[in-house]
């Protein structure tokens, strides 16, 4: 499990490759945490999953957890990239309708932001 | 090996896997039980449910069999028989007090949703829990791939 951060003024950009397992979930837990400890207001949240080639139900509970911090702190929480089965996984876990899931980055930038700006990407 | 029986092929193998109930094992298990399991005529989508149906048995047995800072073993054993693939999930730990509760939806545990049950549930034709006399807990879970159990609609 990897992550890559890309901070956007107040967006978060986070893009997951690998797998999201009991093994790496608490890795992404940690890797994250350490994140917000720098970070006092959030307006958006986008989590790229389109590198992820696994997930399971502690991968489900370490979305969750993001997602409730995201909430605590007044932002708007992304997935973007979601694979079938990833999808299939927050469906029957009923958090789907929880999450804004968009098919780009680019989109749910816009969707914070309004049109016009412009991202250019990680990296 | 395949056995000729009348005019059906009955198809039947085994694998065994025994490892320490670490939570880095983790995907070698699954990729180990969909590689054998792969021998039957699952689809990439059947072998992706399979695989987490497996990380939620393993993951639990990793969880809730031990105690913090006893290592013990977890085991597999694959079963494919004809059409069927059985996956026996075996821990030695403390077992649980009342098997039939695990099902229920409510049914949580400290750090965890309950929802990797749902997800066996789910992904696999059927699921069930029993705590062998030797002590411990064992998950039994069996698929049939769906292409199979068309043919038999069909009336093959």
């Amino acid at each position: 499990m990897d992550l890559e951060v890309k901070e956007e003024g107040e967006v978060m950009i986070l893009h997951l490759t690998g797998e999201l397992d009991l093994d790496t979930a608490q890795q992404m837990k940690e890797k994250t945490e350490k994140l917000w400890q720098r970070q006092n207001s959030l307006k958006g949240f986008i989590l790229n999953l389109k590198g992820l080639t696994f997930m399971d139900s502690a991968g489900i509970g370490a979305l969750l957890g993001r997602f409730k911090w995201v909430e605590r702190m007044g932002g708007e929480f992304f997935v973007s990239n979601l694979s079938p089965q990833v999808e299939r996984l927050l469906y029957l876990s009923g958090l789907l309708p929880l999450f804004q899931v968009v098919d780009t980055d680019e989109e749910a930038l816009q969707r914070i932001h309004g049109h016009g700006n412009e991202y250019h990407g990680l990296g | 090996m395949g056995i000729v029986t009348g005019v059906h092929m009955y198809y039947k193998n085994r694998a065994y896997i025994e490892f320490p109930a670490r939570s880095e094992n983790l995907g070698f298990a699954r990729v180990a039980v969909a590689s054998f399991a792969s021998q039957l005529e699952f689809t990439l989508g059947e072998l992706e449910e399979i695989k987490v149906a497996v990380s939620e048995g393993v993951s639990n047995a990793i969880i809730h069999a031990y105690e913090e800072g006893e290592e013990g073993t977890v085991s597999l054993e694959i079963t494919l028989e004809h059409t069927l693939l059985r996956i026996e999930i075996l821990d030695s730990g403390k077992g649980i007090h009342d098997p039939e509760s695990a099902f229920e939806p409510s049914f949580t545990t400290a750090d965890r949703m309950g929802l990797g049950l749902a997800f066996i549930d789910s992904f696999m034709d059927s699921v069930s829990i029993t705590t062998p006399t030797g002590g411990g807990t064992c998950l039994v879970m069996e698929k049939t791939p769906q292409i199979e159990r068309e043919k038999v609609c069909e009336g093959d």
